[in-house]
């Protein structure tokens, strides 16, 4: 039946021309998570944490890890980013989204409390570093390293951070 | 008995007639109210939004005469014409058209159209006009599409029908999770839509702007979620955030940093061989480490931290040494063109000015 034909083929190129989907399991998950805290000011960080940390625990090893950054080991790997479904990453996944609100709100703490300043800047330095971290949130965060040194006017040493190129080029297409 | 008649034909032609018209765009009645409430509020910040800063990069990928908010409701208005939802039967308002003096352009067709499994998910947004445009092609039948009471020939990627889902309104994709019509979730969401309106364009091999496989090394790599070109639809939903974003006078440092992973996210998808994209980041890197060497040079240290200062004001003059020597042998030949792909749609379409689709939101604006 042609008909069903060109609706096959309609389903088809629509998932390649630009679906753009979160998996259906992702949102039960997600649900799920929600109903266990309940209240909707902590909602943002104790949705996230769960979802990222049972991913993380998995697939994450050797990561430089730094007692005064717990945010590092919530921001999402390579490899939970491996991990997610072609539905879910065919737009930006969320672990993305949660990782760039950690660091935003990082930054944010630190707008307002000067003397948490030093250890933001070396916690996004480390960010960029890690290898093990997503290259997108490693590019957000290679940007505001060099944003807040300047913005705070702190000393941390960044003449032989290392950086691979990749990163470093899309930092420098960030706004 | 005739008025009766009368009236009742009208009753169910006014049913049927249940689409919401904004800016231009037809909203079908299968998409849910709140849905349409918040695309039209996106739709309006997009129009409205002063625009004091340009994105060039935007404005050149994307072929605009300006970054205004008019002229980019003009460029999606001729990418994006109807909006259907998530359920939407495809299959029944589905026919096939007589072609009489239409034909489909003898062009080959992309090479990234492959068939896949299919799983049960939940639509964010899709670009059903071009997949049809592209189904019919490959099949030589002109499709139609009934949407409430208009019948639409599926003659061009350019029809502009989109089909949007819950998952783009869902909290877990929410830039600010507290209001939908923040203006950090409208630019998330109009970036999605320059992103779908891209699929519109193209022609021949470049129809539909089609994605490819991310290749090995890469995070989604064997997935259909990249590009190797530098004007698809991951670079035009990109940039289109990235000027948006520029723009915002009222997004929180947490909600710029949540775009910008966004917008990393899809850049992190192109694999354009632009020469001149490669030493914008190597002048980008220039200009932070000149910054940060003022910072360095003029502020007031204390003298616990003079010693550790000189010696890492040496080590950026070095590196800022290195990286000009770079730049300098990055010179970019006349010729080197970047590797875009033809966004000159195909098919048969309506292009409309800016002061038609102008006119269009002036008057829903009114309302």
């Amino acid at each position: 039946m042609k008909r069903n034909h060109i609706i096959f083929l309609t389903i088809i190129i629509a998932l390649i021309v630009g679906a753009v989907m979160i998996n259906q399991e992702t949102k039960q998950s997600i649900e799920l998570v929600e109903s266990d805290f309940g209240t909707s000011s902590s909602k943002v960080t104790k949705e996230a944490q769960p979802v990222l940390k049972t991913q993380s625990n998995t697939e994450t090893s050797g990561m430089e890890k730094s007692p005064e950054s717990p945010e590092l080991d919530m921001l999402p790997t390579m490899n939970d980013l491996k991990a997610l479904s072609e539905e879910e990453v065919h737009h930006t996944p969320q672990i993305i989204l949660e990782g760039g609100r950690i660091i935003g709100q990082m930054i944010e703490r630190a707008d307002n409390n000067p003397e948490l300043r030093e250890e933001t800047v070396k916690t996004l330095q480390a960010c960029a570093e890690s290898d093990e971290i997503a290259t997108a949130i490693r590019a957000v965060c290679w940007k505001n390293t060099l944003n807040s040194i300047e913005k705070w006017k702190v000393f941390v040493p960044v003449s032989q951070s290392q950086i691979p190129e990749r990163v470093i080029e899309l930092s420098s297409q960030l706004p | 008995m005739k008025v009766l008649a009368t009236l009742s034909l009208m009753a169910c032609v006014s049913t049927a007639m249940a689409s919401t018209q904004y800016g231009g765009v037809t909203f079908d009645s299968s998409v849910p109210q709140d849905q349409v409430s918040i695309l039209k509020n996106d739709i309006r910040y997009l129009y409205k939004t002063p625009v004091t800063k340009t994105d060039s990069e935007f404005v050149s990928i994307t072929g605009l005469k300006s970054g205004s908010g008019e002229h980019m409701h003009n460029w999606v208005l001729n990418r994006v014409r109807y909006i259907i939802g998530e359920n939407f039967d495809l299959q029944r308002n589905m026919f096939e058209v007589k072609k009489l003096l239409f034909k489909f352009p003898n062009t080959p067709l992309p090479d990234e159209i492959y068939a896949d499994k299919i799983e049960e998910v939940k639509t964010v947004m899709t670009n059903i006009g071009g997949a049809l445009y592209l189904g019919g092609k490959m099949e030589d039948i002109l499709i139609g599409l009934k949407m409430d009471n208009e019948l639409v020939s599926i003659k061009s990627p350019r029809v502009g029908i989109l089909q949007v889902g819950e998952g783009l309104f869902y909290e877990g994709f929410q830039i600010n999770r507290k209001n939908k019509m923040a203006s950090s979730n409208s630019i998330s969401r109009l970036g999605t839509l320059f992103h779908e309106a891209r699929h519109s364009d193209g022609n021949g091999k470049s129809t539909g702007f089609v994605h490819s496989i991310c290749p090995s090394g890469h995070a989604y790599a064997g997935y259909a979620a990249c590009e190797f070109s530098g004007n698809g639809s991951y670079t035009v939903g990109a940039l289109s955030e990235r000027h948006m974003l520029k723009n915002c006078t009222d997004c929180t440092t947490e909600e710029q940093t949540v775009l910008s992973a966004a917008i990393a996210d899809s850049f992190d998808r192109i694999f354009s061989k632009d020469k001149a994209r490669a030493k914008a980041a190597v002048e980008s890197e220039l200009l932070s480490l000149k910054k940060v060497l003022v910072v360095y040079k003029t502020t007031n240290w204390p003298d616990s931290l003079k010693e550790r200062v000189e010696a890492e004001i040496k080590a950026i003059e070095a590196k800022i040494a290195e990286l000009e020597k770079k730049l300098a042998g990055m010179s970019i030949k006349p010729d080197s063109k970047p590797v875009n792909l033809d966004a000159t749609p195909e098919g048969s379409y309506k292009e409309l000015s800016v002061s038609e689709t102008s006119k269009l939101m002036q008057t829903s604006l009114k309302k």
